[in-house]
């Protein structure tokens, strides 16, 4: 009897341990692969898209960049525009643009690069029906394209019987030629965005809805596993063209916070801290004399501001901006914030970008005995403001009390709304019914070029999108028009003009010119650049995510 | 028996009904929108129309909310266009993580709690006794998050003997133990006063009266019988477990539908939001139905009608 009873308990112990067992087979494991010549990080957020037709964030740009090729990309002294898979000529008058393929260019199935997949490519991503989703996000940066509005149809399935936009066209094997209703200075940034990553055709028939778990490229990786949400794994690409000898295995991992980053970085789990590193984080490096030396950073193309609802009282005045620029310690916000990760912004262009103005030397100092005198004068009533802020992060809190601090010392009366993140701001989409004075806002390029700010945020075409107050300016709006219709041999006219255009935007305190960050990383003192690119460039593209191709793992 | 089925399972539908009206409703009164969330902040006014249109977002609340509701009836919960995955898919690979991080966890609690409820019991009022009730007190006052963040930066990263977090088999000690010492404490306690209760009653005294041995009298006799609270709390426990355990997992970066469900409050994604919520809801809901009928079966005492 005491032997069934002890057995009994001998079963149940048994019970749970097969349970155990159970679950745990039920795990689909993740591989915790490192060593050897394998580059490991991580990411807080996850991998969105392998698709061109989807693709909008920077996360995904690691992986795309390492798997397709573009036309045309930037090279790694000073970002300029270099043949990718193809070397190209523009006409004089800047609206034809032909692109002429390198020879032997294969995708990673074997099958060779053709100008149908490059006319194909672009075709899909201007579709109006590009995705499940509708259009392509970035599909609109082809709209000079002939023929594009056809074929996008108001964001609709395109016309029947229509193969493709009118402008792109093959007039010889292996060429590509694209006609432009304008000439398009920055056509050829355009080009080398993900967007208009080269993609195999069969591939996306063969796959449809799933193409981007098998998405093939031409570029020097090929995507070995993506367990989504979880990790991708990059091996090389051999039958690629620009496959380089020894190029390492590349591991990303998914949703880790920052904080297990830095461990598993620390304990050399992980080859690099990428950025822009969070605060806390940057606190912990500030402490350590190891992670320190290996700290690297480069100023951001990117500005963050303040945008000013201009359609109504009291930011339809200038006096009324220019206190608030006058208000606010910018110096302070800077060292506070970002713990002097960022420069002072000056004018609406950040400092890599053509264009800029360095004549502009801090127009605002904090100043509020200025700032008041500015608000009477501009007819301040006292009246309630509301600030629309993202709070999906404690930096920007702080940002937006320090300003409300500020603001509140020159009389200002200013409500904080959080909401959850920037790409949430839709109330601001209609600004003279939206309840919002202020709005803190940031802007990363798409490409180094100063149309991408002053056009994108200042414009009165990107009312109601991108130019989040609807802030416009007749000779402002005229000197940008100008400088947008150039072709690009006419860009050092074109810079003077978007000069000119960033002093008034400047005077008229189009927005609160807040500052310029930082991009910064971790990288272990055992990842080495290979071949003849030996600086930080790899790592820390103004445009480009780092070129993994290049780099390799040396013994420690 | 078969209007007692009929009425539990009415209530279970009208049960998960509610909660997909409720969580519905609070996913979109919550001021976001999905077609900015997609297309990112760079989209022109062109593309965020097509979108809208594309994803049905014209149409009003109520009527989204019906084409919803049918989906989920076809057991079908949308595809996520921030996560660019089916919502169904997501949460069906998130779900064995936190089955498994469940049981184990629940395991430790039951390693940890167990022991001490009967030492602290058989002990009791002694230093031991004194002492492992300032230990449970401990337990349940120390914050999970403050456990975990401890032992990742004390096992996992000084001493190097476990995975830094991240879904593996070893990987799953960790965030277990984090819940295994907090929630144990509960169980110590319940399985001590329990214990106290049963050691007083007439059979255990006429255990002893006929010479049977203390080990025995305890094991046998006195534990058995004090488990019983402990299982109907164990239910409970796991059930809620089972829901996710958010914090652990997020700390831990496990997967499961817990660290599914903060990724998805992060980026404002209303139909993993959803997703998760309703699969947590449902499985409960649907587990309580089959254990009262279970119990149905086994009591005489639960009345049918």
């Amino acid at each position: 009897m005491a032997n069934s009873f002890w057995k009994r308990w001998s079963m149940a112990a048994a019970g749970v341990a097969t349970l155990g067992l159970t679950a745990s087979m039920a795990v689909p494991a993740v591989s915790n692969a490192s060593g050897g010549n394998t580059l490991n990080f991580s990411f807080s957020s996850n991998i969105e898209t392998l698709d061109p037709t989807e693709w909008t964030d920077m996360t995904s740009m690691y992986p795309m960049q390492e798997i397709y090729d573009t036309l045309v990309e930037y090279d790694n002294v000073n970002s300029k525009i270099v043949p990718g898979v193809a070397t190209w000529k523009v006409s004089k008058d800047g609206t034809v643009y032909t692109f002429y393929l390198k020879k032997g260019i294969k995708f990673s199935n074997g099958a060779p690069l053709t100008a149908a997949d490059v006319i194909y490519s672009i075709n899909r991503v201007t579709r109006g029906d590009a995705n499940s989703s509708g259009a392509a996000p970035y599909g609109f940066a082809y709209s000079d394209i002939k023929g594009y509005s056809q074929w996008n149809n108001g964001g609709k399935a395109p016309p029947a019987g229509m193969k493709g936009m009118a402008g792109v066209t093959s007039p010889a094997p292996n060429v590509v030629q694209f006609k432009l209703i304008t000439p398009q200075a920055f056509f050829l940034n355009v080009m080398a965005l993900m967007s208009a990553a080269i993609v195999d055709p069969t591939v996306v028939a063969k796959y449809g809805a799933n193409y981007q778990l098998h998405a093939v490229g031409t570029g020097p990786y090929k995507l070995a596993s993506w367990n989504q949400g979880h990790q991708m794994v990059l091996v090389p690409n051999k039958t690629s063209w620009r496959y380089t000898k020894g190029e390492p295995t590349v591991v990303m991992d998914e949703n880790v916070s920052p904080d297990l980053a830095l461990l598993r970085y620390e304990q050399g789990q992980y080859a690099f801290d990428f950025g822009p590193l969070p605060s806390e984080v940057y606190a912990k490096v500030l402490s350590s004399a190891q992670l320190k030396s290996q700290y690297h950073n480069v100023v951001e193309n990117g500005v963050v501001y303040l945008a000013f609802n201009t359609t109504k009282p009291p930011f339809n005045n200038v006096y009324v901006r220019q206190a608030v620029n006058y208000a606010i310690d910018k110096q302070l916000l800077i060292k506070n914030i970002t713990n002097g990760r960022a420069q002072l912004m000056t004018q609406p262009l950040p400092p890599g970008i053509p264009g800029y103005n360095k004549a502009i030397k801090n127009p605002f100092p904090y100043d509020p005995k200025l700032a008041k005198a500015l608000l009477k004068k501009g007819g301040y009533k006292g009246q309630q403001l509301n600030f629309i802020y993202p709070s999906n992060n404690t930096d920007h809190i702080r940002t937006a009390e320090m300003i409300q601090q500020n603001l509140r010392a020159i009389g200002m009366k200013v409500n904080l709304s959080g909401t959850s993140q920037i790409g949430n701001y839709w109330p601001l989409e209609d600004n003279a019914s939206g309840n919002w004075n202020i709005a803190w806002t940031d802007w990363f390029q798409d490409y180094p070029d100063a149309q991408d700010f002053l056009f994108n945020l200042l414009a009165k075409e990107a009312f109601g999108a991108t130019n989040v107050g609807d802030w416009t300016n007749p000779a402002f709006q005229s000197l940008v028009s100008q400088a947008d219709s150039l072709p690009a041999s006419e860009n050092y006219q074109r810079n003077n003009d978007y000069s000119k255009a960033e002093t008034i935007a400047v005077k008229q305190a189009a927005w609160a010119y807040l500052y310029t960050e930082w991009n910064d990383a971790l990288i272990q003192p055992w990842v080495k650049p290979q071949g003849t690119y030996k600086d930080l460039m790899l790592y820390l593209h103004p445009v480009k995510t780092p070129q993994f191709q290049y780099m390799t793992v040396a013994p420690h | 028996m078969g209007s007692y089925l009929v009425r539990r399972a009415i209530w279970t539908i009208v049960t998960i009904w509610a909660i997909l009206t409720v969580t519905y409703f609070i996913a979109y009164l919550v001021p976001s929108d999905p077609a900015r969330l997609i297309a990112g902040q760079h989209a022109s006014a062109a593309t965020l129309a097509s979108i809208r249109r594309a994803l049905g977002l014209y149409h009003p609340l109520w009527y989204r909310y019906l084409v919803y509701a049918n989906q989920f009836i076809h057991g079908n919960l949308g595809y996520d266009f921030i996560m660019r995955r089916t919502v169904s898919g997501m949460v069906l690979q998130a779900a064995p993580y936190t089955f498994y991080l469940a049981v184990v966890a629940v395991a430790f609690e039951l390693l940890i709690g167990i022991p001490i409820g009967i030492i602290a019991a058989v002990k009791r009022y002694s230093f031991v006794d004194n002492f492992l009730r300032f230990l449970s007190i401990l337990g349940i006052s120390m914050p999970t998050y403050w456990v975990g963040s401890m032992l990742l930066l004390l096992v996992g990263f000084k001493l190097g003997w476990l995975p830094l977090g991240g879904v593996s088999a070893p990987g799953v000690i960790l965030p277990a133990l984090s819940v295994g010492i907090t929630g144990s404490a509960f169980y110590a306690r319940i399985l001590r006063s329990s214990t106290l209760e049963t050691m007083r009653l007439d059979y255990v005294r006429t255990a002893r009266a006929k010479g049977a041995g203390e080990a025995l009298i305890l094991f046998r006799h006195t534990i058995r019988n004090s488990l019983i609270p402990v299982v109907t709390y164990l239910g409970l426990d796991l059930g809620a477990l089972l829901g996710g355990l958010i914090v652990t997992e997020t700390i831990f970066n496990w997967s499961g539908l817990g660290f599914l469900l903060n990724t998805a409050l992060g980026q404002d994604d209303g139909a993993l939001i959803m997703g998760v919520t309703l699969f947590s809801a449902s499985a409960i809901v649907i587990m309580n139905f089959v254990v009262d009928i279970i119990y149905a079966f086994l009591d005489p005492r639960v009345s049918y009608s």
